[in-house]
């Protein structure tokens, strides 16, 4: 539920005076077993605020963050999302929903037209296209995108798609499979594994008869090491390079595959898809950083989301929601939601900038803006989805980050 | 053609593993009429013990006997002290049946409290791969199938040559006359656990060495392919099994050509229904009717 309290300036009347406080409504849960996802989102809030505040503000309105309480569950959420929509008139933005409720709440949130950063990973919302709906981190689908950019970077042009069945692999597979086509590469072969059987050998002859030059792969630890030890013993002892998730950097499935293959062949032909925030030393991850520390409001265990993909993207959201109302010379929501994209994205005759008071200087000055913030650059597509940082990881006992996936290539083949 | 003698190959390990496996569940249904659901859970736990030897050092093979012997010896504590007692209270057929569904789910939980939900691995060698035409076969598949036909020929001495095999077709066939002939029938029960439990024993570390890893759910998801084998040669029919493990295992395999390979497992259920529709009594019938398990 909703709490009125937790809303200030909820009273207000509907037209919202200067100097009124605008709020920024974490909507996750804050109760229940999902209530981490409520400081996630407060993590970003509470330094984007911050930012924003003390560079005077926006159009002389301050920012809040303010929270409602899902409780994790789409029936609770209802009502929350009701009682949020009543006292709308101050809301900039809300932060969530979470997967948890989203699918409950979104034929409410879609009537609001207020800009909603989802902290849902659902392949649903992979090509959405609410102009209102935003999702600046990684969809759960993110690493077959990942998977695709790090073979076409790599030269390869053949790959077999081999997904076990299941609710992760929905995303996985088909993103590796239409990002690769994206980007001009060619899927020779494209296999379901079903958890449980006692034998792939079918699935592997089909896998071994295309003569791939890469696998995009996702299965659990048990089918994994059937499935490789027959490919193994098929392929008369050859396994080609192999892309998986990070569901394979698990010791569980190290220990299957490396038993079954043996660990040299897994150490030499494996690579793991990990979700990687970008370097510390970039300027937008260094003004967050002393904007997290600076703020007057904290969470609890400030330091632990230093580098969390959903802080920064949450800290990056807030920012760019006050630019674009600094650049569209407006508080409606209905108005400057519009300038979202744009300001996300560099390009030329824009300046890039990497704190909010650099933005709203630039912008007062009648200069086009881009805002690289915390995250990175974020590629934002069409449908207001993100690709996402990702690096290749090493498998094995002593697993190492081999290189950052091209994010560009990551967009191409998400979009 | 290629495809379909690399899957026999395939289907020829499944049915290695299948044979202890489908003879333990008939051996001990034949001689008990006690059908056990648990079965599969007994195989799985027996494999775990298998894991637990390998970890310390134990050998493969060796591990593999010291798990059959280990299911061997659970079995026949299990009928003793737990499904005994209910026979001698006159619990149904069917009342016995879920009472070895209680038991499995039992042992599953009772697993994966102890191991954990993670599988876990034997040592295998990731060495050479043998060759018979469009066949090819690692060593450990060969040992399976080795393994297999042995246990299958020594039930069938068993069963043929001595005078406990005579006793055990004996019970099975009427077990009221058996008895009044002077043949000893508890000791004879329990030496059908005893076996039933060593086959599932063994048979649960082989197919922990096909799958290349062991998970608490393991024997239950081969347990379907076992009854269908059962089932297919006729329920208590240990001659029967051996025939249906064989078509069971092949046809699993060859059938995921035809099929996806995710269907494949259709094969084993539509031949279940299918016999059951056609040929109640299986290939052997017999014991089944005996039982009153078919018309």
């Amino acid at each position: 539920m909703v709490s009125v309290g937790a809303l200030p300036g909820a009273s207000a009347a509907t037209k919202k005076a200067s100097g009124s406080t605008l709020n920024i409504v974490s909507f996750v849960p804050f109760s229940g077993p999902d209530a981490s996802f409520g400081d996630l989102a407060l993590s970003g809030c509470y330094p984007a605020v911050y930012a924003v505040n003390s560079a005077g503000g926006v159009m002389g309105h301050k920012l809040a963050c303010t929270t409602a309480d899902t409780r994790g569950d789409p029936v609770d959420a209802v009502p929350a999302a009701n009682a949020l929509l009543a006292h709308a008139s101050n809301v900039a933005a809300i932060f969530g929903p979470s997967s948890d409720e989203v699918l409950s709440t979104q034929p409410l949130l879609e009537k609001a037209k207020i800009p909603t950063f989802l902290m849902a990973g659902l392949s649903q919302y992979d090509y959405q296209t609410d102009p209102y709906y935003w999702r600046l981190t990684p969809a759960d689908a993110a690493e077959g995108v990942a998977m695709a950019a790090w073979a076409k970077e790599h030269g390869y042009t053949r790959a077999a798609a081999v997904f076990a069945t299941g609710t992760t692999s929905q995303g996985d597979g088909p993103a590796s499979i239409n990002g690769f086509k994206a980007l001009g590469g060619k899927i020779v072969a494209n296999v379901s594994l079903t958890p449980g059987q006692p034998s792939y050998n079918t699935e592997v002859s089909q896998v071994v008869n295309a003569h791939p030059q890469v696998i995009f792969f996702t299965a659990p630890a048990d089918t994994s090491a059937t499935f490789f030890a027959e490919l193994h013993q098929l392929n008369n002892g050859v396994v080609p390079p192999t892309l998986v998730t990070e569901v394979a950097e698990e010791p569980g499935w190290i220990n299957a595959v490396s038993g079954a293959i043996g660990l040299p062949t897994l150490e030499k032909q494996f690579a793991a898809m990990e979700a990687a925030t970008p370097p510390e030393s970039i300027p937008g991850w260094v003004a967050f950083h002393h904007a997290l520390y600076a703020s007057p409001k904290k969470v609890p265990n400030v330091g632990q989301y230093v580098d969390d993909p959903f802080t920064l993207s949450y800290y990056d959201a807030g920012i760019l929601v006050a630019l674009a109302m600094d650049q569209t010379h407006s508080a409606k929501p209905a108005v400057f939601n519009q300038a979202i994209l744009g300001l996300s994205t560099p390009g030329a005759g824009k300046v890039v900038v990497h704190t909010y008071a650099a933005g709203a200087a630039a912008i007062a000055k009648g200069k086009k803006v881009a805002f690289i913030g915390a995250s990175g650059n974020l590629y934002i597509n069409k449908h207001h989805n993100v690709a996402g940082a990702f690096a290749a990881v090493s498998e094995g006992t002593n697993p190492h980050r081999i290189a950052l996936v091209s994010a560009k290539l990551m967009a191409k083949a998400a979009a | 053609m290629n495809q379909v003698l690399s899957s026999l190959g395939f289907g020829i390990v499944t049915a290695s593993i299948l044979l202890p496996a489908a003879i333990g569940f008939t051996l001990q249904f034949s001689a008990t009429n006690v059908l056990n659901i648990g079965f599969g859970s007994q195989m799985t736990l027996a494999a775990f013990i298998g894991y637990v030897c390998t970890s310390h050092g134990v050998g493969l093979w060796y591990a593999l006997l010291l798990a059959g012997v280990f299911g061997g010896v659970t079995s026949l504590l299990l009928n003793r002290f737990l499904l005994t007692p209910f026979m001698r209270r006159g619990t149904t057929f069917f009342g016995m049946i879920v009472i070895t569904i209680a038991l499995s789910l039992v042992l599953e939980y009772t697993i994966e409290a102890i191991w954990g939900p993670q599988s876990v691995f034997y040592p295998l060698s990731t060495g050479g791969t043998v060759h018979l035409g469009s066949m090819s076969f690692t060593g450990e598949q060969l040992v399976i199938i080795g393994i297999g036909v042995a246990l299958a020929l020594a039930t069938h001495a068993l069963l043929r040559y001595t005078r406990t095999g005579k006793a055990m077709r004996a019970v099975a066939g009427n077990a009221p006359l058996a008895r009044a002939s002077g043949v000893p029938a508890q000791r004879i029960v329990d030496l059908a656990w005893m076996l039933s439990g060593f086959m599932g024993g063994a048979a649960g570390v082989m197919l922990g060495i096909s799958l290349s890893s062991v998970s608490f759910t393991m024997g239950d998801t081969l347990l379907v392919e076992i009854i269908a084998a059962a089932v297919l040669g006729g329920v208590g029919q240990v001659y029967g099994a051996m025939l249906g493990s064989v078509v069971i295992g092949v046809l699993l395999e060859e059938s995921a050509i035809v099929l996806s390979g995710a269907y494949a497992p259709i094969s084993a259920f539509a031949v279940l229904i299918i016999v059951l529709l056609i040929r109640p009594t299986g290939l052997f019938a017999g014991t089944a009717k005996a039982k009153g398990v078919a018309a």
